[in-house]
């Protein structure tokens, strides 16, 4: 199996072909993480395609379903060759009170091809769930997503619960959702903000590269 | 000098026509009643001024009311969704399907929904969750249990003119109704199968798709026949197309799979002599003119904050096409100054008042809108939306 043939079919949003693909590849000896970078260029290709109006929520939406099934046969593969290794963590989560999960999806999706290893807390998400996952996993970035006006308040609150528990200088949030912009996001107490999920990844590969600050 | 004061229906009618009435008309999409905002609109003042039920003979419901219009009286609206047929489809509900705990799945759309509460007030809410027609053979098995959507109107709503000229006659000091469809095609469409699952299948399958989007439409077209019967003469179509900054379609998969459904809904309204009027939220600006040449009479929402430009849309398709709404309700009634908010209300009138054709309101129904900021809204809507515009 040619892997430029394994990103082709994540572009072209393959479903029903991509674990025998992936499978097959496996079987030739492909290493997984040869495979995973096939997968991410062909996401990345994604990505291009919806920024220039080719795809739009949906593509990506089955996209990201493309990847997971890739994924599901190539994690423990890659969690076990991957033991020693430092990824970046990134904890994520829709906020309390919003049960919209279709960016924050396909966010993960994007994120997870690019190499972070993510702990998607779903929909509807207590701020105290929040810090304590970024306590028991020393995650640094924190991205957020709500979708309502009646819900983008509650940024404010995972930002005063990771001050309260001690947290808040070593990690960064980012934000987004229908609601909101950079202005709104600062003043929920948010470091940065993403318009699209694509964005998004963008910010966060920067953020990532952006020492948090170190406590006194 | 301007002496012509209309009535409501008139001004309703007139700025339908796409002429300039006596004053600009108010349209509300309406206000959450689980939201905060409503609940400080309950303990105020305006509410004991306004409190106000309408009671029609005909209903078929036994208390009679038909209409708690103290909202609609507060806001001073011309016009506003709600007509005395109600729920023109019977429902089925499934508790807790295979796979869905907790859930609820609506038989005819596949959605699932959950009673969560709402945020701000804890009360209870419906809050959709996820599609559960993933596949056609899930779909057909709950249609052939259940009944497909078009088997489900109810035939026992009494869609008689007897019935609405009463029920518009009766509300006639305070506002003009127009009736809602009912119905949706492409909410339910995705809401239903998940939009992964919509692509999946305009990609391998779409005949799967044609077939469910005909079956919502033959009910929308049979709704729309017994509205027209009754003498409706203005329907309101909620039908969600935009996302922040695109619409949630390609405009390709829109005019093969979604557009040919619309065209008959808004053909039919027009050959009965009804106006269509269509809500969606989202950026909708590259479907618009389709949508108006399909037949499309007046569009509602506009959000600014998706990134919809009311001023550029007006002047390209203000000569074919009505605008409802487009003051922002989502960052600026929320979180804005009261300058801020009489700026907004300022430069939509402004936009797309001049001329008529436009009602003015917020570009979303009012969730928790802090409730001094709505007195603001309110205030300054009746001071910019006499004519002519001198501001």
């Amino acid at each position: 199996m040619d892997l430029e043939k394994i990103t082709e079919l994540i572009v072209e949003l393959e479903l029903d072909e991509i674990d025998s693909a992936v499978q097959e590849a496996l079987n030739e000896g492909k290493s997984a993480f040869s495979i995973l970078d096939a997968l991410t260029k062909g996401m990345n290709k994604v990505g291009k395609l919806y920024e220039e109006d080719e795809y739009f929520l949906p593509e990506l939406a089955l996209a990201g379903d493309t990847m997971n099934a890739a994924l599901e046969i190539l994690k423990p593969i890659l969690e076990a060759e991957s033991a020693d290794l430092e990824q970046e963590q990134v904890v994520l989560a829709t906020v309390k009170g919003d049960n919209h999960d279709i960016g924050k999806n396909i966010l993960c999706s994007l994120l997870l091809s690019a190499g972070f290893k993510i702990h998607d807390l779903g929909k509807d998400v207590d701020e105290k769930i929040i810090v304590e996952k970024v306590k028991e996993t020393g995650a640094k970035i924190v991205a957020l997503s709500s979708l309502l006006s009646t819900t983008v308040v509650h940024i404010r609150d995972v930002n005063k619960a990771l001050k309260d528990a001690g947290l808040r200088d070593d990690v960064k949030i980012i934000v987004g959702g229908a609601p909101l912009d950079m202005d709104l996001a600062k003043r929920f107490g948010a470091d940065d903000f993403a318009d699209t999920v694509v964005e998004g990844v963008r910010h966060i590969k920067e953020l990532a590269k952006i020492p948090v600050k170190v406590k006194e | 000098m301007r002496i012509l004061v209309l009535s409501k229906r008139e001004r309703v009618i007139r700025t339908l026509e796409l002429e300039e009435p006596d004053i600009i008309p108010i349209f509300y999409y309406g206000i959450e009643k689980t939201g905060t905002a409503y609940q400080a609109f309950m303990e105020s003042e305006e509410y004991k001024k306004n409190e106000k039920y309408i009671k029609n003979s005909y209903s078929r419901f036994k208390n009679n009311w038909v209409g708690d219009i103290t909202v609609q009286r507060f806001f001073n609206v011309d016009l506003f969704s709600m007509d005395p047929f109600r729920s023109k489809v019977k429902y089925s509900i499934v508790q807790s399907p295979p796979g869905a705990p907790g859930c609820v799945l609506e038989t005819a759309g596949g959605r699932l929904f959950k009673i969560k509460p709402q945020v701000g007030t804890g009360k209870p809410y419906l809050w959709y969750m996820d599609g559960y027609y993933k596949t056609p053979e899930i779909r057909k098995k709950y249609w052939d249990e259940y009944g497909k959507p078009s088997e489900l109107i109810d035939d026992k709503i009494n869609y008689s003119p007897k019935v609405w000229n009463e029920y518009v006659e009766s509300l006639s000091p305070y506002l003009y109704p127009m009736a809602n469809l009912g119905v949706n095609l492409h909410e339910a469409l995705f809401e239903g199968m998940t939009m992964s699952r919509v692509m999946y299948y305009m990609r391998k399958d779409p005949k799967h798709i044609h077939e469910v989007m005909t079956e919502y439409t033959k009910t929308g077209l049979e709704i729309i026949k017994r509205l027209s019967e009754a003498g409706v003469e203005v329907a309101f179509y909620g039908d969600d197309l935009g996302s922040k900054g695109k619409s949630i379609f390609s405009l390709k998969s829109f005019r093969e799979f979604i557009l040919p459904y619309y065209r008959q809904l808004y053909q039919a309204c027009r050959k009965r002599g009804i106006f269509i009027i269509q809500h969606s939220c989202g950026y909708i600006d590259n479907l618009l003119p389709d949508m108006v040449d399909a037949g499309l009479q007046g569009i509602q929402a506009l959000e600014p904050a998706a990134g919809v430009d009311l001023a550029n849309l007006k002047e390209t398709l203000g000569d074919r096409l009505c605008f409802l709404g487009g003051m922002d309700s989502t960052k600026i009634l929320n979180f804005g100054s009261p300058k801020d908010i009489e700026e907004d209300v300022k430069k939509c009138i402004k936009a797309a008042g001049v001329g008529g054709g436009y009602f003015a309101g917020p570009s979303h129904d009012i969730l928790n809108v802090p409730w001094e900021n709505l007195l603001v809204f309110h205030a300054a809507l009746e001071k910019y939306r006499k004519y002519p515009l001198n501001f």
